[in-house]
C-alpha cells in the first residue's frame, strides 16, 4: 500500500510496473470508490504534477496536448479554440469550474464512460493517443481505444501521456453540442460532434461525426455527404442517420425512444455548427451557450 | 480501500499542519477532523453541491472528492481564510448585506467560488458571475442575492 | 390533530403563546400571490427554460424586505425545480432511484431568471401580529402552475405531470404521451 507524488513519466510508469494506478484529479477515481464502482486500489501515483503532461505543444504537423491538460485550460487554450473548437466546445461543457479545473482530458478518455464529453470531439478530429508503459511506447487511434463502457485497450501498466491531433486542413472545422437539462452540472444525456471540411465552392469535402451516451462507447457514424452543399438537406441526412445508427438505453436521464430522436437533432445541430465554422463564421465557445441548445438558449 | 497511513504536510490558510492521515481520506475530512476546521461543509460529498468547495493553489475544488495525501505541497485555503486581522472578507461582507444567506450551508463553498471567479476574472458580468458559482447549488436563496453580492465586491 | 372528516372546532379566540393577543385566527389570514413567467421552449427537444419572472405579493405589511424578497426568489427557483426538473423516482420495491444531486436535478445559479418581485400591502383586515402575513411557501406554489400555462401556450396543450421535463414536454407537443406512459416510460411522482 503506497502513495507517490510522481515528478516525472518515467516515474509514473515505474510505479505502474509495480501496480499503482494513476491519479490526476480524482473525481472519478474517489467518487467512482464511494459508489462502488472499483474500490480505491492499494497504490496510488499521483500525475497531476508532471509538468511533461501538463503541456500543448504545437508544431507544423499539429498539436499534442498532454494527457493531464484540464478542461479548464482546453476550454480557453488558444490554439484548441481556434483550431479544435469542437474540442473546447466539449471541455467547457464537464461539470462546473471545480470539476473542469480538477479534471483532465487523459482522465476523461481513459474512464472510458460513453458520456464523457470530449470523446466524441477527440474522435471526429482523428486523434490518436500515446499510451507509455516501462516496457515501451505505443500510439493509437483513440477509435481503437474503447473497448467497452469504462474499458479500454490500455493495459494497467500503460499511462496516456497524450493526444495527438493533426493541424487541420484550410476551411475545415469542428463543434460539439450536447443535450442537457439544466445549465450547468450536467452529464450528457446525448451528445454529438461533428467535423466538416469544405471544398471551395462551399461543398463537403469530408465530415466526420460521432456520438455520446447513446452505445457503450462514443461512437463514430457514417453518412456520406461529400460534394454535397452543407444545406438543410444535408442537415436531414445527418439527424437521420445519427438516429438510425444509434443504439440508446433507457435510463433516469431519458427513454431509449427520446434518446434516439434527440440524438439526431444533436447530431445535425453539431454538423451545423462545424460547417458553419468552416466557413469562417465565428461561433464562440461552447456552441451549446452561444447558439442556444438544450436548456442554454 | 486501502488505510495505508501517509505522513503529509498540509498548508491551510498559511499555516503548516503535519498530519498522519490514511490515504484514502478525502481532504473535507481531515479540514474538519485533523485540522479543525469546519467552515468547509459536507453537502453531497459526491461532487455535486460544491458545499465543500476550497481553493487549492487559488483554485476551486470540490474537497469531498479530493484525496487529502494529494494537497500536500499545495496552498489550501478555507472560509477560514478569507478574515484576515478579524476583518471580514469583502464578498463575506457583502453577502450578509444583500441577503446572501439564508440557512448558511453553501455559504462557505459559494465564497470560496466566488473569491476564485474573481481572481482570475476581476470584472465578470452577471451571467459569468451565473457560470462561475454554477457548481454550487443552494435550496434556499434562488441565487439573485448571492450574486448581487458577488456584483458589489467587483 | 383527529383523524377523519369534518367541520373543524372553531379557533380560540386568545392564544398567548406564540401568537401573542393576536389569536389563532391570525394564522389564517389569506395570502395572494400572482407569478407571470417567460419561458423558452426547444421545440425539438422540449428543453425548457425559464428566462424571467415577475411576482406580485400581498404577504401583508412586509417586516423584512431583504429577507422576504429572499423568500420570493428562493421560492422561484424551488417552483422551477418543482416544474422542470425535480422528481423523485422509484423502483417497485420503494427504493428511490435518484437519491443523489446528479440525477435529482436542483436549478443552478446559471438557471436562474431575471425576477422582479412587487410586494402589494393593503394593510387591513385578516392579517397576523404587525399586519403581516404567510409568505414562504407561495412563491413556490404559482411559479410551476405559470410555467405549466406558458409551455402550454408555446406547444398547444399542457404537460399533465410534474416535473415537466424536456422528455415529457416533447412527448407532450408530439402527442406520444399517453401510448408512452402506458408503456411504462412515464413512472415519476
Amino acid at each position: 500500500m503506497s502513495f507517490l507524488i510522481a515528478r516525472s513519466i518515467d516515474d509514473a510508469v515505474a510505479a505502474m510496473a509495480q501496480g499503482a494506478r494513476p491519479v490526476a484529479g480524482g473525481s472519478d477515481l474517489v467518487v467512482g470508490a464511494r459508489h462502488g464502482v472499483d474500490s480505491l486500489p492499494d497504490d496510488l501515483v499521483a500525475i497531476d504534477r508532471i509538468r511533461e503532461l501538463a503541456q500543448i505543444e504545437v508544431n507544423t504537423d499539429g498539436c499534442a496536448i498532454g494527457a493531464g491538460v484540464t478542461h479548464a485550460r482546453l476550454m480557453v487554450d488558444e490554439t484548441i479554440v481556434r483550431r479544435y473548437p469542437g474540442l473546447a466546445d466539449a471541455a467547457a461543457l464537464v461539470g462546473s469550474p471545480a470539476t473542469r479545473n480538477v479534471g483532465t482530458v487523459g482522465g476523461n478518455i481513459m474512464n472510458g464512460s460513453p458520456a464523457m464529453d470530449t470523446g466524441a470531439p477527440l474522435l471526429v478530429l482523428e486523434a490518436t493517443v500515446e499510451l507509455r508503459s516501462e516496457v515501451g511506447t505505443r500510439t493509437l487511434p483513440i477509435a481503437g481505444l474503447w473497448t467497452g463502457p469504462r474499458h479500454t485497450a490500455a493495459s494497467a501498466t500503460e499511462l496516456c501521456t497524450s493526444i495527438f491531433l493533426s493541424t487541420p486542413r484550410d476551411r475545415s472545422s469542428s463543434a460539439y453540442v450536447r443535450l442537457e437539462y439544466r445549465r450547468a452540472m450536467e452529464i450528457a444525456v446525448v451528445g454529438a460532434a461533428a467535423s466538416v471540411q469544405l471544398n471551395d465552392d462551399g461543398t463537403i469535402a469530408a465530415t466526420k461525426i460521432a456520438l455520446t451516451a447513446v452505445a457503450p462507447t462514443v461512437v463514430a457514424i457514417s453518412v456520406d455527404l461529400i460534394g454535397r452543399p452543407a444545406d438543410e438537406q444535408a442537415l436531414a441526412m445527418v439527424a437521420a442517420a445519427a438516429s438510425d445508427q444509434a443504439t440508446p438505453i433507457s435510463d433516469l436521464r431519458a427513454s431509449d425512444h427520446y434518446r434516439r430522436h434527440t440524438i439526431g437533432v444533436m447530431a445535425k445541430r453539431a454538423f451545423d455548427a462545424a460547417a458553419r465554422r468552416a466557413q469562417g463564421e465565428h461561433i464562440a465557445v461552447p456552441v451549446n451557450r452561444t447558439l442556444g441548445i438544450g436548456a442554454s438558449s | 480501500m486501502s488505510d495505508s497511513v501517509v505522513a503529509v504536510n498540509l498548508r491551510v490558510n498559511g499555516t503548516e499542519y503535519p498530519l498522519a492521515i490514511a490515504m484514502s481520506r478525502n481532504l473535507l475530512g481531515v479540514l474538519r477532523n485533523e485540522v479543525g476546521l469546519t467552515g468547509t461543509k459536507e453537502g453531497c460529498d459526491d461532487c455535486e453541491c460544491g458545499a465543500c468547495m476550497v481553493l487549492l493553489d487559488g483554485q476551486p475544488v470540490n474537497s469531498c472528492s479530493y484525496l487529502a495525501v494529494q494537497a500536500q505541497g499545495r496552498q489550501v485555503t478555507t472560509v477560514e481564510g478569507l478574515v484576515v486581522d478579524d476583518k471580514l472578507h469583502d464578498l463575506q461582507r457583502n453577502i450578509l448585506e444583500a441577503g446572501g444567506v439564508q440557512c448558511g450551508f453553501c455559504t462557505p463553498g459559494m465564497l470560496m467560488s466566488a473569491c476564485a471567479l474573481l481572481e482570475r476574472n476581476p470584472t465578470p458580468t452577471r451571467e459569468e458571475i451565473q457560470l462561475g458559482i454554477s457548481g454550487n447549488l443552494c435550496r434556499c436563496t434562488g441565487y439573485a442575492r448571492i450574486i448581487d453580492a458577488i456584483e458589489r465586491s467587483i | 390533530m383527529a383523524t377523519g372528516s369534518e367541520t373543524p372546532a372553531p379557533y380560540p379566540e386568545l392564544a398567548t403563546n406564540c401568537v401573542g393577543d393576536q389569536g389563532v385566527a391570525a394564522w389564517a389570514g389569506p395570502q395572494f400571490s400572482c407569478h407571470a413567467v417567460h419561458v423558452r421552449v426547444d421545440r425539438e427537444t422540449g428543453v425548457a427554460r425559464v428566462l424571467d419572472v415577475s411576482a406580485a405579493h400581498d404577504s401583508g405589511t412586509i417586516l423584512n424586505p431583504l429577507g422576504a424578497l429572499g423568500q420570493i426568489e428562493g421560492g422561484i427557483t424551488m417552483g422551477i425545480g418543482q416544474a422542470l426538473s425535480e422528481g423523485t423516482r422509484y423502483d417497485d420495491t420503494g427504493r428511490q432511484l435518484n437519491p443523489g444531486l446528479l440525477e435529482y436535478k436542483l436549478q443552478t445559479a446559471a438557471d436562474t431568471p431575471t425576477v422582479r418581485t412587487c410586494f402589494i400591502e393593503p394593510g387591513g383586515e385578516g392579517a397576523g401580529p404587525r399586519g403581516a402575513k404567510g409568505l414562504a411557501e407561495a412563491p413556490n406554489v404559482a411559479t410551476a402552475a405559470a410555467i405549466s400555462n406558458a409551455i402550454a401556450q408555446v406547444i398547444g396543450q399542457p404537460v399533465r405531470q410534474l416535473p415537466m421535463t424536456a422528455e415529457r414536454v416533447w412527448l407532450t407537443a408530439n402527442e406520444l404521451l399517453h401510448s408512452e406512459i402506458s408503456n411504462g416510460t412515464g413512472g415519476e411522482s
